[in-house]
């Protein structure tokens, strides 16, 4: 079973015509699909034990020149979650 | 007398725990809306059809890999101590994620019951659930539940009564996909001899976290497996292309989104409710920076007036008991000091520090039940970052408002040491509940509410300074990752009990603190002791910071209790009332910064050498006595 997300497992036309953005500069109120976390074990830890997966839809709730980014967990219909601006620059995904 | 049993209430953050502890114990915990309230265990015992249970509320935690502190807490406690059953407090409008805990809960094998809680707010958000097709799946029994109000509570304690005295059979074995399931069970029949009665957990828990090579496990059952295991993480690293604790939690994550789709189904898809578009504005990068600042202030006006009013009526009451004793003076002057003391102290609790006491702990406890603390820490986190902390330290902060010792508590739920460290180097220079009443009460005698923003200005420029000064040697802060839970209107019923938990906290316990020290006070004074300590002082007060000798031992005594500072004044300096004290504005506004920085109370000291260690604990009592210095020094030189 393969998981979205992992990066070599990607592979073929249709993962280079998906643009992939960081989290931070993502359009808002729409979903988005979290490719990837390419930040070290703890936060990356940290941000799976909250239940954001590689995988999961997330819409983001706000965007603006400074503050924590806000997203909510779609797929699990879970609470919003502030994420600090360097992280959030470190979350991969894709519209 | 049969056996007592133990009930560990387990959770992920803001799921009701504590306010099913408070519902189920008579002894009250802090419940509020903000993830990370409970940081440490809360004990107390319940009588249930003529049996005794301990029930203990336990931090909130994602996952059984722990974070932060406060999820050691829980971790350690489930590990080490005898819990004979779980009630898995699962917030139902947050199923899914609620789930993946259930599930990892479920491998520990230790009996275990649900508490679906939030029911009512799981119907309001248009999610119908069927807790018996849980039941089914789990093999354990679920009970709806909705604390706050206390629906379905009793229910529960019958099921887990029955659970413990009949024989409930552990949760039924949940099983991975094909790949990760062989290489568990492999571990599992290796471990298998190795896990006796002392270690808890069933060996498939034990295979799984040596799988995520969590570590916490005992050597007993790690020792010579490590290398083995390292080969079937690697394998999991070849076949997934992710971390090996990574693909196990995918795994929960799966099974936890199965179950939520067998067992719920949404009835209506409402649209934004109210509650969304009002965070609209609360979390606007402009607007909500203004509400803030708006309910700041106002959150400290109405304090002032209402501590003014409070104490403008005490005043009176208070006034007529000193001529009862007058004619003691001269007759038995030993009988006379003591007597006086005991006045002083009494009737500077009731008459300065109450009136300010009551307001603001009603308010803290209003303000912690809407959720808004969330909301607060989101807004300030990047101010809070250019002084090298992030928005999780505001809560620890805000708490430090009301009283420094559970805001040092507090910083449990930041993940990071350095952070850690740095926040509660930070949080003696809060000024606290008691602190607030000598700013005031100061302030209001000389000059109004203009002094007391003064102070409170000065108070966020300290913090600002020694937080950039501290990232120098410190590094920088981590990232934020805060879960903001929904808004909630608060229940005044609620606030008013906690506000009388907090009220009766200070009637019985800094009460009789104030009035024994106060009479100490008044002895050293007829003994002529004080004079040897002012005389010690007297160099440093008068030449640095201007003031009279007399206020040495004032600073002294008050370093067990800052309310102290008010009464010591008047009897130190022979006044009646605060507004009759013999000392000039700029000399009562270098005397309140002084006492606002000085040092952190007896109780902090001791709070931050268990937390943090002997030398961090020196270290801020330095840092605050020097900060204190300063402050006082910078404010001598404008007034």
């Amino acid at each position: 079973m393969t998981y979205p997300g992992a990066k070599s497992t990607i592979n073929g036309f249709q993962e280079i015509f998906m643009s992939q953005i960081d989290l931070l500069h993502a359009p808002v109120d729409r979903e988005l699909t979290v490719m990837d976390i390419l930040a070290g074990p703890h936060p990356r830890r940290r941000l799976i034990s909250m239940g954001i997966h590689p995988g999961d839809r997330v819409i983001k709730y706000r965007s603006a020149s400074w503050g924590p980014v806000l997203i909510r967990n779609v797929t699990q219909n879970a609470t919003r979650i502030a994420i600090g601006r360097g992280l959030a620059q470190k979350i991969i995904v894709s519209p | 007398m049969k056996k007592a049993f133990t009930i560990a209430l387990v959770g992920q953050p803001n799921s009701g725990k504590s306010t099913l502890f408070n519902v189920l114990s008579d002894r009250k915990v802090m419940a509020s809306n903000f993830s990370g309230t409970s940081v440490e265990i809360s004990r107390s015992d319940m009588m249930a059809r003529g049996r005794v249970f301990h029930v203990v509320d336990l931090p909130g935690i994602y996952s059984l890999n722990p974070g932060d502190e406060a999820e050691n807490v829980t971790l350690r406690f489930l590990m080490e101590q005898k819990v004979d059953l779980i009630v898995n407090v699962v917030d139902a409008s947050l199923l899914s994620r609620s789930l993946e805990l259930t599930v990892e809960l479920a491998e520990l094998g230790i009996p275990m019951v649900i508490a679906l809680n939030m029911w009512d707010e799981a119907g309001r958000k248009g999610l119908q659930i069927y807790p018996e097709k849980l039941e089914e799946r789990l093999g354990i029994k679920v009970r709806p539940t909705s604390a706050l109000y206390g629906k379905g509570v009793a229910r529960l304690v019958e099921t887990s009564y029955r659970c413990l005295v009949g024989a409930c059979d552990p949760p039924c074995r949940l099983l991975y996909t094909s790949h990760v399931e062989e290489l568990v069970r492999d571990l599992e029949s290796r471990i298998q001899p190795r896990v006796r009665p002392p270690l808890r957990g069933t060996p498939r828990f034990y295979a799984i976290k040596l799988l995520e090579n969590t570590d916490f496990l005992p050597d007993t059952v790690t020792r010579g497996l490590n290398r083995y295991a390292k080969q079937l993480q690697q394998k999991i690293r070849d076949s997934h292309h992710v971390e090996p604790y990574e693909a196990v939690s995918y795994e929960r994550h799966h099974l936890a989104m199965k179950l939520t789709e067998e067992i719920s189904h949404f009835v209506d898809r409402r649209s934004r409710s109210l509650r969304d578009r009002l965070d609209r504005y609360l979390l606007h990068p402009v607007a909500g920076q203004f509400f803030m600042l708006l309910y700041l202030a106002l959150f400290f006006v109405v304090i002032f007036q209402v501590g003014n009013l409070l104490s403008g009526l005490m005043e009176p009451l208070l006034e007529r008991i000193p001529p009862l004793y007058a004619n003691l003076r001269n007759s038995a002057p030993f009988w006379w000091h003591t007597v006086n003391g005991a006045y002083q102290g009494f009737a500077g609790a009731l008459g300065i520090v109450l009136p300010y006491f009551l307001p603001l702990s009603f308010l803290t406890a209003l303000f912690m039940d809407t959720g808004y603390l969330a909301r607060m820490a989101f807004l300030l986190d990047g101010v809070m970052h250019r002084i090298g902390l992030h928005g999780k330290s505001v809560a620890p902060f805000i708490m430090g408002m009301g009283c420094s010792v559970p805001a040092v508590y507090a910083t449990r739920i930041i993940e990071n040491r350095r952070d850690r460290t740095l926040t509660a180097l930070l949080i003696p220079f809060i000024p606290c509940s008691a602190r607030t009443a000598v700013i005031f009460a100061l302030t209001a005698a000389f000059g109004g509410p203009l002094g007391a923003v003064f102070v409170y200005l000065l108070v966020a420029v300290v913090i600002g300074a020694s937080g950039k000064l501290m990232t120098l040697f410190m590094g920088k802060p981590t990232g934020l990752v805060l879960e903001i839970p929904d808004l909630r209107v608060p229940s005044a019923a609620v606030s008013l009990r906690k506000t009388w938990t907090m009220i009766r906290e200070f009637l019985f316990v800094a009460v009789p603190f104030l009035v024994a020290g106060s009479i100490g006070m008044s002895w050293l004074e007829l003994a002529k002791i004080d004079r040897v300590v002012n005389s010690f002082l007297a160099p440093f007060l008068q030449s640095v910071l201007g003031l009279p000798a007399a206020l040495g031992a004032v600073l002294v005594f008050a370093f067990f209790r800052k309310e102290l500072v008010l009464i010591m004044a008047t009897v130190a300096l022979g006044a009646a009332t605060l507004s009759t004290l013999p000392l000039t504005t700029e000399q009562v506004m270098v005397f309140v910064v002084f006492v606002t920085f000085y040092f952190p109370c007896f109780s902090t000291f001791v709070v931050m050498w268990k937390e943090f260690g002997a030398r961090i604990a020196w270290g801020s009592a330095a840092l605050s006595l020097i900060v204190a210095t300063l402050a006082a020094l910078l404010v001598r030189v404008l007034w």
